[in-house]
Formats: C-alpha cells, sequence, structure tokens
C-alpha cells in the first residue's frame, strides 16, 4: 500500500472517530415531543392537532398515534401525497434536517363530532405512541374556537420589523379587553404593540382600534398552517372570547435554538 | 489479458446494475464472485490474495445492504452501526485500491501505464473525499460540505464510467496483444 492512501486512510478514520465521538455526544434516547400550547379546534371548518418532536438525525421514527383520552387519533396524510420510490423516500413527517437532528411535524386531523370528547380531555396528559415502540406523555391543552362574533380582523398580513421580529396587525372589530395572548409555540416572547408602543394586559380596546402582535425571531412561530397566536379577552359586554389569528412566516427553529432545546430537554 | 478485463467487466455490471424488488434481481455478490474468480484465475500479483479477499467481504456486504436486511442493521446501537458504516466504506475503498494494483501489474512496460494511473486517480480519489465528506457533513451539515459530497459523487459516477470504458479498452488491447502473439508464433514456427 502507497504512503500516500494510508495518509488517506488515517485521515478518514480520524475525521470518523472525531464525528462518531461528537454524534454519540449528542445522541438522544428517545424522541423529544416539543412542548404544545393551546391548539385551536374551529367549529364548522376542518381541524388539525399539530405536533412536533425531534429525532436523532437520520433516525427513522414515526409518530404513530396520539391518544387523547378515550380517542386515538392518526396522523393525517394529505390526498395528494404520493411516493414512487419507497425505498428512498424520505419520511412524510420530516420538515428539517440539522447537524445530529431531525424535526418532524405530525398533524391529526379532528371531526366536529370529536370535539367534545378532546375538549372534556383538554388539560391532561395525552399519549404519543412512536413507531419504536416508545410511548410518550405530553400536556395537551385544546379550545373550541367559535365562529359567533368576530373580535378581531387580520387585515395586513405578517411582516418582519426593523428589530428583526415577526409582526401581525390587526383591526379591533368590536369594543372589549384582551386579557392573555399565546401561541403553540411555548415560551415565544410575544408582545402587543400599539402604534410601536408595548401595551401591557389586561388591554382595553375600542372599536376600529388598530395593534400588533410581534414575536421575537428566535421563538418565532414556525409553522404558518395553523391559526397559531390565540388571543383571550371579554366583550365589553362582558362575554368572553377567544379568537385564532394565522401567522404566514414559515420559519424553522434556527439552528442554536434546536441545540440548545435538545439539550435542555435532555438534563430535565 | 483480455479474459480477465472482460470478466471484471461482466463482474462490474452485476455490481451496478440493481433491479430491486426487495431483493435485488442481479445480485451484487455474483459480480463479486466473478472478480474474484478472475482475479485467481488470471492475475499475478502481489495484490491477488488481498483482492479476492476483498472481493468476497465485498459481495458478503452487499447481501446486508439489501433493504431488506438492512433494516435490522439500520436498528443495531448507533456505535455498531456507525462502525458498520465505516468498515465497509474502508472496505469498498481497499477493493478499488487493490483492483487498480492488479490493473497495473497488466499493464506495466506497456503505453498505459498514465491511463490507469488517471482512472484510478478519478475512482479511488472520488470515492475517498465522498466517504471522508460525508462524516463532516454529519456533524456539521454545511452545506459547502453537502456541495463537497455532491461533486465527488459526480465524479464518482463518472470514475465509473471511466472504470467500464478502461476494462473495454484493456479487454481490446489483451485481444490485440493475444493476437500479435500468435502471428508471432506462427511466423517462427
Amino acid at each position: 500500500m502507497s504512503k500516500r492512501f494510508i495518509l488517506m486512510l488515517a485521515v478518514t478514520f480520524i475525521i470518523f472517530t472525531t464525528s462518531s465521538v461528537i454524534l454519540l455526544q449528542k445522541e438522544i434516547e428517545e424522541p423529544i415531543i416539543l412542548p404544545i400550547g393551546t391548539q385551536a379546534l374551529h367549529m364548522e371548518e376542518e381541524s388539525f392537532i399539530n405536533m412536533s418532536y425531534v429525532t436523532n438525525h437520520n433516525e427513522d421514527i414515526e409518530l404513530k398515534s396520539i391518544q387523547v383520552g378515550e380517542l386515538e387519533l392518526v396522523p393525517y396524510t394529505k390526498p395528494y401525497h404520493f411516493s414512487v420510490n419507497t425505498e428512498t423516500e424520505e419520511s412524510d413527517s420530516l420538515i428539517q434536517s440539522y447537524p445530529y437532528y431531525d424535526l418532524h411535524s405530525v398533524e391529526f386531523k379532528v371531526n366536529e363530532n370529536e370535539y367534545s370528547a378532546l375538549t372534556a380531555a383538554s388539560n391532561k396528559n395525552a399519549t404519543a405512541f412512536f413507531s419504536n415502540g416508545v410511548k410518550q406523555e405530553f400536556p395537551l391543552k385544546l379550545e373550541v374556537l367559535t365562529k359567533k362574533k368576530e373580535y378581531l380582523f387580520v387585515g395586513v398580513q405578517s411582516s418582519d420589523t426593523a428589530e428583526g421580529e415577526s409582526e401581525t396587525i390587526f383591526t379591533i372589530t368590536e369594543a372589549g379587553t384582551i386579557e392573555e395572548i399565546e401561541t403553540v409555540f411555548p415560551l415565544a416572547n410575544i408582545k402587543l404593540y400599539k402604534e410601536d408602543k408595548q401595551m401591557t394586559l389586561p388591554y382595553n380596546t375600542e372599536k376600529g382600534e388598530k395593534l400588533s402582535i410581534r414575536i421575537s425571531p428566535n421563538y418565532r412561530i414556525w409553522d404558518s398552517r395553523y391559526k397559531n397566536i390565540i388571543v383571550h379577552g371579554t366583550f365589553a359586554t362582558g362575554e368572553p372570547f377567544t379568537e385564532g389569528i394565522a401567522q404566514y412566516i414559515y420559519e424553522l427553529p434556527p439552528k442554536k435554538w434546536m441545540n440548545d432545546f435538545v439539550m435542555e430537554a435532555r438534563d430535565r | 489479458m483480455s479474459r480477465f478485463f472482460s470478466r471484471v467487466l461482466i463482474g462490474f455490471a452485476f455490481i451496478i446494475i440493481d433491479f430491486h424488488f426487495g431483493i435485488d434481481i442481479i445480485p451484487d455478490i455474483i459480480g463479486y464472485i466473478i472478480i474474484a474468480r478472475a482475479i485467481q484465475k488470471y492475475a499475478e500479483s502481489k495484490y491477488n490474495k488481498t483482492a479476492v479477499l476483498l472481493s468476497y467481504i465485498s459481495g458478503v456486504i452487499s447481501i446486508i445492504e439489501m433493504p431488506i436486511i438492512y433494516s435490522a442493521v439500520e436498528n443495531f446501537p448507533t456505535v455498531v452501526f456507525l462502525l458498520y458504516g465505516f468498515i465497509t466504506s474502508i472496505i469498498q475503498l481497499l477493493f478499488y485500491y487493490y483492483i487498480f494494483g492488479i490493473f497495473f501489474s497488466f499493464v506495466q512496460n506497456t503505453p498505459h501505464v498514465n491511463y490507469t494511473k488517471r482512472v484510478k486517480h478519478l475512482v479511488v480519489g472520488s470515492l475517498w473525499i465522498v466517504i471522508t465528506s460525508i462524516y463532516l457533513f454529519e456533524i456539521t451539515q454545511h452545506i459547502i460540505l453537502g456541495f463537497a459530497v455532491v461533486i465527488a459523487g459526480i465524479a464518482l459516477i463518472i470514475g465509473f464510467i471511466m472504470f467500464i470504458i478502461y476494462c473495454y479498452k484493456m479487454m481490446k488491447y489483451g485481444k490485440l496483444i493475444e493476437l500479435s502473439e500468435k502471428v508471432e508464433h506462427v511466423e517462427t514456427t
């Protein structure tokens, strides 16, 4: 064997050993479910429960089903999805690969006749069943949104602010009070603004008032398919309301966020 | 010489042509066996023993890598899976390195030495870059490394095409040599 070839083998061996040590250090034993905030179910509309989870890179683990109370839900397969080559096909749920990890997202379609059974089980732990036999409990909060009376109207869609935040502007259609704002993405730094001034909650609103919600870049809501900001409050009449706002920015969590998130979850 | 290269060509065809229906209906192992037998029968070089061994090992690996069996390998603990990937890659690299070692024993003292070197550098070099940069890409996911893997992959495909052309040319060259030897023999007798 020539010296040059031996050197080439040595380089490969060193790189392989280094990368393997790093990979093994970063490895997670089980998939990690990203915490889910309140999931909105819409009356007279198709509703989905969206779940995301992290696996090791190239680990072929699928979320087979979730058990919410008495109901078992299986992932919703998009009707237009088909595959020619099942051998090389990446898993359906994979939405982004990171160094060491893969981010998966799965949606579960919910029929209106299942709403009552689901909301009865809301605020309790649901169970996720993975294809590798792992079973995990996770907190799930569901809320049914009615379309009876619109509290706000989203006229201008999401855009980026100079500070790099994601902003959604909306108009108040009925006077009332905003008591709480939450997102399906927990830990998000979410703030209410009026003309570049941050407002504190609870905030009394007037009909026609223009407000905006801003989310800091590291915790952007990254799945645009859902009404993923939920505004809670009361109308001027005292009647409570819950409204959903869709964020139309499709952005995935940055590398650093993913790494920090997995490290934190592993330490817990 | 011509028989050796024609066998290598046939063997290589078995290796690169894949028709997967759960199992490969043109199994790679047959290709590796043909190559190993060709080395044993027609080649005389210091690389023979190792090349034959590597050829048989590659054949066994090709069976393991059939999707139906490979799914079991994938479920092995990560350390085992990583080691398996590394060992199989190195065996592939060694296999081509030694095959070219044998090729050189045929083309020694012929005008084809440089041509053999070029094909060897393309095949072995690009295979080495693919293997090595994949490990780096795995931990960094850096776009440049991903790009390097793709470029090296393309170079490897070109290398394999060159490998086929090379074997074909050597087969023809071997026939020519044999023919001229026969003519010389007839003339002297």
